[in-house]
């Protein structure tokens, strides 16, 4: 019994993906001063997020104060 | 006759094999080499090239045979390029590769294919596959290799990286760290942590490092120093554990992700491990997490700067985030590798048009087995609206958003200024980090919008590339959406005040 022949339109269906590089990474700002204490607005919470910035309740003036002027 | 399939005279029943039936008209191969879409090309994009009698596979191209424990079925197989590029294929044009050597002719490949298949390929099939499949991905040597092979470019990448440490280094570093690796080892740091954070909780240590902080914020740049420090090793973890697996790391670097500074390690070999091998790749930078917390410890118990404490919680937190698995941290490779799906990005569009159910399944997603169909669609139903919702407010405030920001960096620089003149150097130091930080989320923040912008206009072009209507309709709505933007932003206020 002869074998059964790969038809075009399965060659059609392989297919090859090109994969990003892995790289591994590590934020190491994340928490640091910059990002870890950050006052948005006037009188918003502190936070950090995927995007650092919030507009919960107020204007995003004086995004940041850190170092000679710390909020925490 | 359609010249892709010319091959060795003599190998085909006729000599020069003639173009199956079935194939449509050819037209340019480079269309498929996007980041978006399935690497190789449909036939109604099959390239008109000279197929050699005996081909031979580019110089450096590696075969890395199967995708372990992959969430496919059946499982794709990789190749590597010279460029450090990896590619996922079929089985089919896995074997075919393998089977090329310079030596053998087409139809040798397709009798020696045939038998390993347990299914009839002819020659002129093989020819298809070497000018359609292999050849526009830069695989094969001679006429009609691409000058510039197409790579990934994938979203939300990490850009303007820079090399802290080369591949020699780094893996000098790694072999170095191995034992850290063997079992009791990690048991010894895992349990230590443990003990540490239980004491740290118990005994409230840490409410008196960050009261020592709000007495003194100097001690900040101590606390930012120690966790650049601990990012760095936390990479030299995901190095080791690539090593300690069986891979070879490369560079270690930094660049920008998003609008954060970050160190990278490229363990782009970690593709060919076990699932196992590559979730210990990816658990690595955490573990090496706990070991600098552990030297924390001891150097507290040295010191008894309470400042450490602090750092130690903060690790914790960088740990967490880590976790996170929307964006390309730890946690997005841990699941990746779990569900057995590399690039889980690049299957959010092909989940996405599978829901709506209209035309064929993906590639990239048509051979998904359940249980990793169900967790990638889960993610993709995760993700999408999280992005969505995060750069879409990124859009409705950037300007506020930038003006906030160019606010701050004034303000730090001017808090720095007087820091100097006063002499306190620490104060100083951190206004000027805050100067930079601040500075780069704008960067940062423009870089994504117009990015994200670039990319939308391209597929939008391509979209409606030789369709009038479809170009005035994209027009319209590109049109529309500038305009509503520059309204509500105005309307807000957002460009006064700067």
């Amino acid at each position: 019994m002869s074998a059964s022949p790969v038809t075009m339109e399965e060659l059609e269906l392989e297919s090859a993906e090109l994969l990003p590089n892995r790289e591994t990474l590590c934020c190491g700002g994340s928490y640091h001063p910059g990002n870890s204490f950050t006052q948005v607005g006037y009188g918003n919470t502190a936070q950090s997020g995927l995007v650092n910035v919030s507009a919960l309740n107020g204007s995003f003036d004086n995004i940041l104060s850190l170092g000679s002027g710390n909020i925490l | 006759m359609c010249e892709y399939l010319r091959g060795g005279a003599g190998e085909g029943p006729s000599g020069t094999a003639g173009r199956p039936s079935s194939l449509p008209a050819a037209s340019d191969p480079s269309q498929s080499a996007t980041p978006s879409q399935s690497a190789t090309p449909s036939l109604s994009t099959v390239p008109e090239v000279t197929v050699p009698e005996a081909p031979r596979l580019a110089l450096g191209v590696d075969l890395l045979g199967e995708f372990k424990n992959s969430g496919y079925s059946p499982p794709p197989f990789l190749v590597r390029r010279p460029d450090g590029q990896v590619i996922q294929m079929s089985r089919l044009l896995y074997l075919v590769a393998t089977l090329i050597n310079g030596i053998r002719s087409a139809a040798v490949i397709a009798e020696l294919a045939s038998a390993d298949l347990g299914r009839s390929l002819g020659a002129d099939q093989v020819r298809y596959i070497i000018a359609a499949k292999l050849l526009p991905l830069g695989l094969i040597a001679g006429p009609g290799a691409p000058a510039a092979p197409p790579t990934a470019s994938p979203l939300l990448a990490l850009r303007a990286r820079g090399t802290l440490l080369p591949e020699t280094g780094a893996n000098v570093v790694a072999a170095l760290l191995r034992p850290l690796f063997r079992w009791p080892a990690v048991l010894a740091v895992v349990v230590s942590v443990a003990a540490v954070d239980w004491w740290l909780l118990a005994t409230h240590q840490l409410a008196i490092g960050l009261d020592q902080l709000l007495r003194d914020p100097a001690t900040l740049l101590i606390v930012f120093v120690l966790s650049v420090a601990s990012a760095a090793f936390h990479e030299c973890g995901h190095a080791t554990a690539c090593r300690y697996g069986g891979a070879r790391p490369g560079k270690i670097g930094a660049g920008i992700y998003l609008v954060w500074p970050s160190f990278f390690t490229n363990v782009t070999d970690s593709y060919r491990l076990s699932r196992a091998a590559r979730l210990r790749t990816d658990l690595g930078g955490l573990y090496f997490n706990l070991i600098f917390i552990l030297g924390m410890a001891v150097l507290y118990e040295a010191t008894s700067a309470r400042i450490l404490l602090l750092v130690i919680a903060v690790t914790h937190l960088e740990m967490l985030q880590q976790l996170l698995p929307f964006v390309r941290f730890d946690g997005y490779f841990i699941l990746s590798d779990i569900v057995g799906v590399p690039d889980l990005f690049a299957r959010v569009t092909p989940i996405l048009r599978s829901v709506r159910g209209k035309g064929r399944t993906d590639p990239r997603v048509a051979g998904l087995r359940r249980g990793a169909r169900i967790a990638v669609t889960s993610w993709v139903l995760c993700v999408v609206p999280l992005l969505t919702i995060t750069v879409g407010y990124l859009l409705i405030c950037l300007p506020q958003i930038n003006r906030a920001l160019w606010r701050a960096t004034v303000q730090q620089a001017r808090l720095a200024g007087t820091a100097i003149g006063a002499h306190h150097y620490a104060i100083a130091a951190l206004d000027a980090i805050g100067v930079a930080l601040a500075a780069l989320s704008v960067v940062g923040s423009l870089y994504i919008v117009i990015g994200l912008t670039r990319r939308a206009v391209i597929l939008g072009l391509r979209w409606s590339a030789d369709r009038p209507v479809r170009r005035l309709a994209f027009a319209v709505v590109a049109a529309a959406i500038a305009a509503s933007l520059a309204t509500l932003w105005a309307s807000q206020g957002q460009f006064r005040g700067w």
